[in-house]
Order: C-alpha cells, then structure tokens, then sequence
C-alpha cells in the first residue's frame, strides 16, 4: 500500500519536471564606450537602464541606453531575457510613461550601425547587437543574471 | 451623412494609428505624441456616459503632447485637447504645460500646469491604449471632486531605488485645483454640465513599484479648500484619500482602488476591481466591478437616496489591431442614479421617481501614437 502513494507522487512530479537545459545561449551582447570602466552588469542593473528606472552608472556617469527598433529579432531577445517582458509589454510600459508625462523611451536606433556608431559618440551609451556582429573601438560587457 | 462622416473618421483613424508610434525630432531633443477616441453608446434608462437610447450620441476628442528637452536637465511638456462631448460643440483645452528641471532622480521640480499625480488613471486620464474599458470608473474618475486632470502650481517628484529591485516613487504638490462638484447647490462655472469650483490644494502620492515588472502599489490625496468664505464664515475643505494597486502582466490586467472623500457637504466611499485578460495577442475580453457610496450631513428623502449610489458590473470585449489602436465593446449595468440620471425634462416626477436600473452598451476606438 505505500507504494501507491509513492508511484502517485513521483507521477505528480513527473508531470511537473522539464527536459534538463544549460543555460540559454544568449543572441545578443552588449558594448558600452570603451572609456566605461565597467566590465560586466547585472542583468537587474541593465533592465533598470533601460526601464530608465535608473540613470546613472555605479561612476556617476549618466547613462545612455539604446534600442534596435522593434522589428528587430534581436530586439525581442533583449526585451524577453534582460528586460522579463515581451516587446508589446515593453511598448505598454513606455506609453503610461510617455503620457504621464514622466519620461520618453531610449532613442530607437534603425540598424546595428547606427548603435554602434551612437555608442561610439557617447561615453555614457550602452546598447546591444547581434553576438556575430563585430564591435571595434567598443567593449562588450559581460551580463551577470 | 452623419454615418458617412463617422465612418471615414474610423477609416482615418486605421489607416494613421496602423504605423504610428510617436516622433523623436531634433536628434531626440523634441518629441511628439497623441491620442484620440471615438465612442457611441446606446442605454436603456437614463442617460449614462454620455449615451441615451439614442444610438449615435458620441464623443470625440484627441490629443497633442509635445515634449522638449532644450538644454540638460530640463524638460518642457505640453499638451492640447480637442474634445467634443455629447451635445456641445468641440472644444480646445491645454491639458497641462510644465517645465520639469531635474536635479537628480531623487528631485525634480514641476512648476505650470501639471498633470494630478493621483491614483493609478489621473494622469492618463483620456488614453484609451492603457485601459481595458473606454470610459474610467466613474465613482473615483467622473463627474466627482475626487478624480481631476491637472493642477496649477508646484510639484516634486522623484524616485528612490530600493533593495532587491524595489523603487519607490514620490510626488508633492501644491497649487489650484478645478474641482468638480456635481453635488453644488448654485455653480458659477461648469465643465461638461459639471459645477467645478476653484480651490486651493496640497497633496502627494507614493507608488511602490515591485520587482516583479508591472506590479505597482500607490497610496495618494490631496487636502482642499474654496478660497471664499462660505455664509458660516469659513473656508469648505476638502480632504481625498485613497490606495490602489496595479498588475500590468503579459496577458493579464489587473486594478484596483479605493477612495475616501471627507467633507463637511458630504462624505463618499469608492472602489472598484477591473481585470483584463488577453486571449490572443488580438482578442481581450475584460470585466469590471464598481461601488460608490456618498452620505448627505442633510436627511435625504428615501426615494432619491438613490442619487448617492451607484453599483456597476461591466463586461467587456476588447480588438487590438496593435498596442497603439483598439476596437472596443462592453456591456454596463447599473443600479443607482448617482451617474446615471434621468434625461433632462419639465416632468418634475421623472426626476423625483427615477427609473433606478440602466443598462449602457458602448462601443468605441481608441488610439495613440
């Protein structure tokens, strides 16, 4: 008769347990100018970038975030694992901001260049591209989760 | 003709809101945004939001906000009104203009007239993207002296990081006040067929925002009085006060509030649950209970105590092409004649026995950009 509970229970878990996963791999990086002294970022301190929750990196510096523009893939990616909300969430938040008259979403950049290129002018930028795109001149932090 | 019109202002309205998203000018130094409504009803008894048992009342309105950043820190915001109620001819309003210079993210400064920082919806109050109904619970946001638009003065505001993800952001304020007051004996002003009384205020809110994105908890009032003296010889103050908390998830939409207004003409109660829920990235279907209560210091004869009550259950489904424009129809059903009053009449008895129950069918679009 115990047996029964046990099976029922292991069934139960079962049902609850997923195919064992490595971490993700991640599609996307993200550079800062290459005068920021940071070397790595929580992924809590990037969403808080973004979220223009806060505005200053741990320097004091003033800190600039950049979007790809929507259509992006890579967009999506950042939006679903750094920011924990989809690309329509994200676009909600900003609206309640936006007429709440407390502050506009980062700049929207239309290709990897131009990010590249802003992050490049600068020095309190931080954006992200594609993994394979290459980014001289700039430096790739590492996201801490 | 009338149809005609209305029609093509829909097709405008698609064919505009399907791309738009805003305008950064002047490499992100000028931005310009909007919104707009359109929105007709029909009720069975009664006259509620607007609407009659008349289908083809409707409201119209949309919104220009300009937002300039001229030099660091400073920030100037603008926004032009164009509304046209049911019955009156369209009407252009500056909603606010402030100047907002930030001295970190812990102090910034508002001075002109700003947006009231009061519960969860006053300072979106007209943006139909960023709720599931087209019309705001009318006990906390219609024609009462709790929910208002703007203030003329001086306001604070600021934000503070917490641990483990927690922020909390502040506001305090201090100014003029139009308030509405649909119970005032004799008006000298009104807005929309409300009396509105001008009066001196101070308030502040605080919202907690969670680490869990979209889940927010304020805390808000304000303390009001008329400048003039009433025949008692003193000033009518006026005190507000109220919690709310919001959940604005993937697919699920959740508010809820409740309010208290204290006063020496009368006292009132109001709260209510909305909750929205996404069952496509289209298709959202959504539902709202409501209850608001206002107690006279005057014995009211029983049968128009109903004038000071008003229960609502609301039902609605909801088409978003995209976040930015929606398509919207719901159902309300009402007890009470504290917002849903007899049409306009000679008959005295109609006003003094008034039909208690209404039903309002509302359909509507709202967009933004």
């Amino acid at each position: 008769m115990r047996t029964l509970p046990l099976f029922l229970l292991c069934g139960f878990l079962v049902l609850f347990a997923r195919p064992a996963q490595g971490a993700p791999s991640r599609t996307y990086k993200v550079v800062v100018h290459e005068s920021n002294p940071m070397t790595e970022v929580s992924r809590a301190q990037l969403s808080q970038l973004f979220f223009k929750k806060s505005t200053q990196w741990e320097s004091g510096a003033t800190a600039l975030p950049v979007d790809l523009n929507d259509s992006s893939p890579v967009r999506a990616a950042f939006c679903d694992e750094v920011l924990k909300r989809s690309l329509p969430a994200v676009r909600a938040f900003w609206q309640q901001r936006i007429f709440s008259g407390r502050d506009v979403p980062p700049p929207e950049l239309a290709s990897e260049t131009d990010v590249l290129a802003f992050v490049r002018a600068n020095p309190g930028a931080v954006g992200y591209v594609a993994v394979g795109t290459p980014t001289p001149g700039l430096k790739v932090v590492t996201i801490l989760d | 003709m009338f149809h005609l019109r209305w029609l093509s202002l829909c097709l405008g309205v698609l064919l505009l809101s399907g791309p738009a998203s805003g305008m950064p000018l002047a490499d992100g130094k000028f931005f310009i945004h909007g919104y707009g409504h359109l929105s007709t009803g029909r009720t069975w008894e009664n006259v509620y939001l607007g609407s009659n048992d008349e289908l083809g009342q409707h409201d119209v309105g949309s919104t220009l906000m300009f937002r300039a950043l001229p030099v660091q820190r400073l920030v100037v915001n603008t926004q032009f009104s164009f509304e046209k109620e049911p019955g009156e001819s369209l009407e252009l309003e500056v909603d606010y203009a402030f100047a907002e210079y930030a001295f970190s993210d812990k102090l910034r400064l508002r001075v002109g007239r700003n947006q009231l920082p009061l519960a969860l919806y006053s300072e979106i109050y007209d943006v139909g993207t960023l709720r599931p109904f087209t019309a705001l619970p009318q006990g906390t946001y219609g024609p009462t002296s709790i929910g208002a638009e703007n203030y003329d003065g001086l306001g604070l505001t600021g934000r503070f990081n917490l641990p483990a993800e927690w922020m909390l952001e502040y506001d305090a304020y201090g100014g003029f006040l139009d308030q509405k007051d649909a119970l005032a004996m004799d008006c000298e002003d009104s807005v929309g067929g409300v009396c509105v009384v001008e009066s001196q205020m101070a308030g502040g809110r605080l919202a907690l925002w969670a680490p869990l994105e979209g889940l927010r908890f304020t805390t808000s009032g304000f303390v009001s009085r008329i400048p003039e003296k009433s025949e008692e010889g003193e000033h009518d103050v006026l005190g507000v006060l109220g919690v709310g908390a919001e959940y604005l998830g993937e697919s699920l939409w959740l508010r809820a509030e409740f309010f208290n207004l204290f006063s020496d003409a009368a006292k009132t109660r109001t709260a209510y649950l909305e909750a929205a829920y996404f069952l496509t990235p289209h298709w959202q279907v959504s539902g709202r209970l409501e209850g608001s209560r206002s107690w006279s210091p005057t014995p009211i004869p029983a049968a128009l105590l109903t004038y000071l009550r008003h229960r609502e259950v609301a039902v609605g489904l909801n088409y978003w092409f995209n976040p930015h424009l929606v398509f919207k129809v719901s159902f309300h059903n009402v007890n009470g004649n504290r917002f849903a009053q007899p049409e306009p009449s000679d008959d005295p008895t109609a006003f003094l026995r008034p039909e208690t129950h209404t039903k309002l069918l509302s359909l509507g679009t709202q967009f933004s950009f």
